[in-house]
Order: structure tokens, then C-alpha cells, then sequence
């Protein structure tokens, strides 16, 4: 009997299509990452710094010790969980808790599902949304970009566009937030090298379109109706686009194959729910970000999405 | 039965809060503190008690098929009595326990305990039955309050253990209590199949 | 002794039975508690009342539009006056109680009821009164309190801005609602004069 089994995410790769795609990541997220150390400065390179290394020292720890199994590390893929949650804190926080951020990425966000493959939640986003309600001051404020700067946990703080946007109905110019040239999480804040990244990425055929394209344009939908409706309360769509952690999460978050759907018709369900929960977070939440939980919600929704999605089966009987 | 083992067992082996999972309600939504954690057991320990041992005693006088609503009416009955005197005696914890002490009422121990042993079992047993699970509901309540105060707000029954700046807030809320709850699980059931 | 069959009359007789001594307990214990219950809700409001007026021996309740107003008295002379008012925080209302004395000299504040984000707004229970002391500071009708970022000389709460706002606009209107009740009480005293 021949079947076609459709198995639901997650799928465990061959090691060496884990490394390569892991290379080609870090190489896309490379644009951002030096805007990063260009704007931030020394607190930036701290954070990272400390996040890889964590991410990778827990990772082996928990591998060695607690379920003494192989130590995998080698795979990279502890390093990129380190990349992206450091890409997703501010350059300012202090060092022990990006330690104990990265401890829970790996740690709950991805250890306690039995590793690489078969986490249900991007690991990366566990830690910062973790850290983001247990230190809601320090996850939110962010400090003035300065060229090379040298400054770490004492350097001058601001507040994001996102943040201007709810509170004082004020904006810098959209120019800086195209450069990078804002308060925000040190890997958010340029919208040209996150899409440079992108390009990179759909170029190499790690991601496709499908889940980028769809949360996008699902916020610009929202928020531009809504800015119709009433465009003292709501500010335009580009906005949304390009500020907060939007372009950052649709790009290299959203797209992880262990926790996104398999077909392109579910790809896109899960991206426009990503994009329904970000608006309604960021307009009417508490938080004036929502792309973090937004994503981590839709995680949850992707085995549901898998279920309901099957690809037609060729042979019926 | 022996005694001792009765109250043993509601204890450790048939411990409410990590082995039958049961009340998980109350015990995710007071663990904020030690103190919380441990009034809320009390509480229900209380309830336990008298449920038990009046049902026990009654068990002959109510016909099976309206056995439920007779006990819901005398669970009800103590669980309200509680909360007048909690709410006359011990006011500031009446409030920060706040509307699950009338959840009592359903909580599924109360009635599983009054079900599954009392209805069976002599008076005096019915009674030491109610105490053992009461505090095993207790101590589990106890130690995930004292842990998520510890590592929330860095005090342990109000005493400063580490400055409030270092507390990681999601202990205190409700997700904090899903982890922490997870992880103490994880933690017995592992040394569990060790054994 | 042989358990009681599930008979239409035997199923009324033992719930009806078990209802009556059920009320029967809750109605005496109710009558031993009344007493503690109503004394511990007294004394709730008045130590909130005690903790934000100068010492007084009475306190003369009125209601008003925005909030409910307690004037303290010592020896029939006016002390102080404290207000309960409402205003809009991040999430819902906040509701405070804030005390005057007789020289509009803001002494102390309660926080009753608030819902802010936890670790941010929230922080405003103890916030106003060691981090950025208001305690002590002379009310002015003409220049409400305001945070730093809009110009004013109070300091908001770490990145809650909105929740800061929230609770500053409850102290201002508490004063001027305090403020309108004390001119009529002074008006009418020195009639009384």
C-alpha cells in the first residue's frame, strides 16, 4: 500500500540542511545586526555577546546534564536563538537578565519540548516575551541611537515610535525608522537592512513568501482602515509597517519551520492572524508592542492549521 | 484502615495538588504568595473536614439519587459559614483571596473526597480523610505560593530574600503560576520514575 | 442501620431536612458575625481616612458629583478633608482617596482600586510617595500637578506615562472638589461667626 503520510510540523531536518539554512539566517540578519552596533554601540555587542554565549552554555548544559543526551550545539541553531533574542532586546538591558532570558528560550522555549524540532514555540520569542512581563520597565525602555556608542546599562534612555504612537500622539521622522535611527530593540529598529535580509532570504529559498507578505499585509489593511475611520486616533499604515518589531518578527520569526504551518494555504491563515492579533494588541492592549505575542499565539494555532489545511491528497479511495 | 495512613495518604500519595491534579483552579489563581497560598489551603482544609465528617455521618439518611444536591447544599453551607467568620476575623486575607473562597463550593476536591471516601467510610475516617487531603492541599498550595513569591517579588512570607528590582514579575501572574506549577510536576514525576 | 431508599417522599423529607439545618447553621452564625463584619469594613474606611487626615475626633461625609468628600473636625474645628474620586487609567478606573489639611497641604494618598499594567502602573500605590514625594506639597486650584514629560515637577512612574497622568488628574480633582466643599464650609462658618 502506498500512502502519502502528511505529517504536522516539526519536521527534523538533515544536519547538514540545518547548518546551511542557520548560516544563511545569520547572514541575512547581518544588515541589521551592524545597524545595531552602529547605533548602540558597545551595549549592543555586550548583549549579543551574552545572549550567544548563554544560549549555547545552556543549551550544552541542559543536553549534557539534565536530559544527558548528545551535546548538539555544533548545529548552530542554540547560536541563532541567542542571535535573535538579543536582536529582540534593548541594547541597554542589564547583562543578568539577558542571562536568565536566554534560560528560558532555551530552557522552556525549546529543552522542555525535547529540542531542536520539536518546540512548539520559537524559542527565541519565549525568553523576550518572559522577560518582557517579568521586567516591563527595563523590556521597554530603549536608548537614544548614538554613533558608536560607548555606553551600556547607563546609556540615555527613550522611547520607541510604537510608544509615541499610544501615549503622545507624536512622531519622529519616518526617515529614521527606514535607517534605524530610533529607540527600539537593537535588531528592530531599520526597516531597509531587515528587508535587505528578507530579499536575501527568499533569494536563497529559505523562506517564501507566503507568511512574510501575508502578516504585512494584513496590518497595512487594518491599521489603514482604521486610519480612514478616524486619523487623529490612528495613525497611518506605513507607520505600523516600519516601526516596532513588525518587519523583524513577519521576516525572521515568523518563519521558522518547526513552529510555522507546512502548506502555503495554512502559511497564510497563521500570517494573517499574526497580523489580526499584532493590530489589535498595538491599537487597543496594554502593551504597545504585540508582534512577540501575536506570533507565539499563532505557534500555538499551528498544529490546529496543519490539521485543516492538508494538502488535497492525489489518490483518494 | 490504619489511622495514620489515612492521613498519610491524602498527604504524599494521593497528595491533591501534584498527584490528582485536582482544584487546579484555586491553586493557579491564589498562589500569589505564601501566605495566599497556604490561607487558601487552610480554608479548604476546613471545609474538607466538616464536609466530610457530616456527610459521613449522614451517609444512611440520603438516597443515592438525590445524594448530590444534598451534598452541594452542606458543602455550600460550611463554605459560607467560613466566609463570614473570614470575613469578621481575618478581614485582609478575606480580600486577597477574594471570590475563590466561595468557590469552594465547587471546588472538585471537596466533592470528589465527599464521593469517592466519605459516602464509603466510618465517620472518624471520613474526618482524618478531610485532614490529610486538606493539608496536602496545603502543603502543595504552600510551596508553589512560597515559590512564586520568592522568585516574584523576592520576598518569602513577606520577608525580603533579594531586592523587589530582581523579582521576575511573571511569577506573580497568572502565567508564572502555569510555569512554576509545570515545572514542580516535572520535577516530582522525575524523581518519581527514578524510584 | 440500612441505607434510606431513593422514594419520592424519603428524597423530600432528607433534602428538605438537610436545607433546614444548613439555613439554620448559616442564620446563627450570621448573627455572631454581623457585628465583626460591619466593625472590620468601619474600620478599613477609617484607617484609609487616618492615614490621609490630621488627627480629628469626627468626620462629616458629603456626597458630590465626582467623588464622595470626609471633612475631619478636632473639637468642632475643621481640619482637613479627604476625597474619594474616580479617574481614567490604562486599564479602568483608578480610584483614590487623598487627603488636605486646613492649608491645602496634600498629606498623604490611598490608592483603592486600580487595574495598570502589573510592575508598571501599578507601581503607583508606593510610587508618589517615596520615589516621587507629593507628600507635603501645597495644592494650587490655578496649577494642578503635572509630570515631568509635560512639564510639570512631578516625576512619572517609569515608563507609565498614561498611568502617572491617570493618577495626578484623581489627585487634582480630589483637590479642587476638596477646595469647592471647604469655601462653602468656610462661608458658612463665618456666618455661624
Amino acid at each position: 500500500m502506498n500512502k502519502w503520510i502528511v505529517s504536522s510540523s516539526p519536521h527534523v531536518h538533515s544536519g547538514d540542511s540545518i547548518q546551511k539554512n542557520m548560516l544563511y539566517v545569520v547572514l541575512a540578519l547581518l544588515p541589521a545586526y551592524l545597524v545595531a552596533l552602529y547605533y548602540f554601540g558597545v551595549g549592543a555587542l555586550v548583549v549579543s555577546v551574552i545572549a550567544i554565549a548563554s544560549c549555547i552554555g545552556f543549551e550544552a548544559f541542559i543536553q549534557r546534564f539534565v536530559l544527558k543526551t548528545k551535546v548538539s550545539i555544533s548545529d548552530g541553531s542554540a547560536a541563532l536563538t541567542g542571535l535573535l533574542l538579543a536582536m529582540n532586546l534593548p541594547s541597554n538591558l542589564p547583562w543578568w537578565m539577558v542571562i536568565i532570558g536566554s534560560m528560558v528560550a532555551i530552557g522552556l522555549g525549546k529543552m522542555c519540548y525535547g529540542g531542536l524540532g520539536n518546540n512548539l514555540f520559537n524559542p527565541a520569542l519565549v525568553g523576550r516575551v518572559f522577560l518582557l512581563i517579568s521586567f516591563p520597565a527595563a523590556m521597554t525602555t530603549w536608548p537614544i541611537p548614538e554613533p558608536f556608542s560607548m555606553a551600556y546599562m547607563d546609556a540615555q534612555t527613550a522611547a520607541t515610535p510604537l510608544s509615541f504612537m499610544k501615549f503622545d500622539q507624536m512622531l519622529p521622522p519616518i526617515l529614521n525608522t527606514l535607517i534605524g535611527n530610533e529607540g527600539g530593540s537593537m535588531g528592530e529598529v531599520s526597516a531597509i537592512a531587515l528587508l535587505l535580509g528578507g530579499i536575501f532570504l527568499l533569494w536563497k529559498k529559505v523562506i517564501t513568501w507566503h507568511i512574510p507578505v501575508s502578516i504585512l499585509a494584513t496590518v497595512a489593511l487594518f491599521t489603514g482602515i482604521m486610519h480612514l475611520v478616524d486619523p487623529m486616533a490612528y495613525e497611518n499604515p506605513l507607520w505600523h509597517l516600519c516601526s516596532g518589531g513588525l518587519l523583524l518578527g513577519s521576516i525572521f520569526m515568523a518563519t521558522d519551520y518547526v513552529t510555522s504551518p507546512m502548506t502555503p494555504r495554512g502559511q497564510i491563515v497563521y500570517g494573517v492572524g499574526i497580523g489580526l492579533i499584532t493590530v489589535v494588541i498595538r491599537l487597543w492592549g496594554s502593551y504597545p508592542e504585540g508582534v512577540s505575542f501575536a506570533i507565539l499565539l499563532m505557534n500555538a494555532a499551528t498544529p490546529l492549521i496543519d490539521r485543516y489545511m492538508k494538502p488535497k491528497r492525489f489518490v483518494s479511495k | 484502615m490504619n489511622k495514620l495512613k489515612i492521613v498519610l495518604n491524602g498527604l504524599i500519595k494521593e497528595n491533591p495538588t501534584f498527584v490528582l491534579m485536582l482544584g487546579m483552579c484555586p491553586t493557579l489563581g491564589t498562589t500569589t504568595s505564601a501566605i495566599n497560598g497556604l490561607g487558601m489551603g487552610l480554608a479548604t482544609t476546613f471545609v474538607l473536614i466538616c464536609s466530610n465528617t457530616v456527610i459521613s455521618a449522614l451517609k444512611n439518611l440520603i438516597p443515592d439519587s438525590v445524594r448530590i444536591p444534598a451534598y452541594i447544599v452542606l458543602i455550600a453551607a460550611f463554605v459560607t459559614v467560613l466566609e463570614m467568620c473570614m470575613k469578621a476575623y481575618v478581614p485582609a486575607l478575606y480580600e486577597s483571596l477574594g471570590l475563590f473562597i466561595p468557590l469552594i463550593v465547587v471546588n472538585c476536591i471537596v466533592l470528589g473526597r465527599a464521593e469517592s471516601f466519605a459516602a464509603k467510610n466510618s465517620v472518624i475516617d471520613s474526618s482524618l480523610d478531610g485532614l490529610g487531603i486538606g493539608l496536602g492541599f496545603t502543603m502543595g498550595l504552600g510551596i508553589l505560593g512560597s515559590i512564586r513569591e520568592l522568585l516574584g517579588a523576592g520576598t518569602l512570607l513577606n520577608m525580603r530574600i533579594f531586592p523587589e528590582d530582581y523579582g521576575m514579575l511573571v511569577f506573580v501572574l497568572a502565567p508564572g503560576a502555569f510555569i512554576a506549577l509545570g515545572l514542580i510536576i516535572a520535577f516530582i514525576n522525575s524523581h518519581k520514575s527514578k524510584v | 442501620m440500612k441505607k434510606i431508599a431513593s422514594t419520592l417522599p424519603n428524597m423530600l423529607l432528607s433534602l428538605t431536612l438537610i436545607a433546614l439545618v444548613a439555613a439554620g447553621l448559616l442564620a446563627w452564625v450570621k448573627t455572631i458575625t454581623n457585628e465583626p463584619i460591619r466593625l472590620a469594613e468601619e474600620k478599613k474606611q477609617t484607617e484609609a481616612l487616618q492615614q490621609v487626615l490630621p488627627a480629628f475626633d469626627k468626620i462629616e461625609t458629603e456626597q458630590d458629583d465626582d467623588g464622595m468628600v470626609y471633612k475631619a473636625y478636632k473639637d468642632n474645628k475643621w481640619v482637613g478633608t479627604a476625597v474619594k474620586c474616580t479617574s481614567m487609567g490604562f486599564n479602568g478606573d483608578v480610584v483614590v482617596m487623598v487627603g488636605f489639611d486646613s492649608s491645602s497641604q496634600l498629606i498623604d494618598y490611598v490608592v483603592l482600586q486600580q487595574a495598570e499594567t502589573p510592575g508598571l502602573g501599578t507601581k503607583m500605590v508606593d510610587w508618589f510617595k517615596d520615589k516621587a514625594n507629593i507628600k507635603g506639597k501645597k495644592m494650587d486650584i490655578n496649577h494642578p500637578l503635572t509630570v515631568d514629560k509635560d512639564g510639570g515637577e512631578v516625576q512619572a512612574i517609569t515608563a507609565a506615562t498614561i498611568s502617572s497622568r491617570a493618577f495626578l488628574e484623581a489627585v487634582n480633582n480630589a483637590y479642587r472638589i476638596a477646595n469647592g466643599h471647604d469655601a462653602t464650609t468656610a462661608a458658612t462658618s463665618i456666618n455661624e461667626n
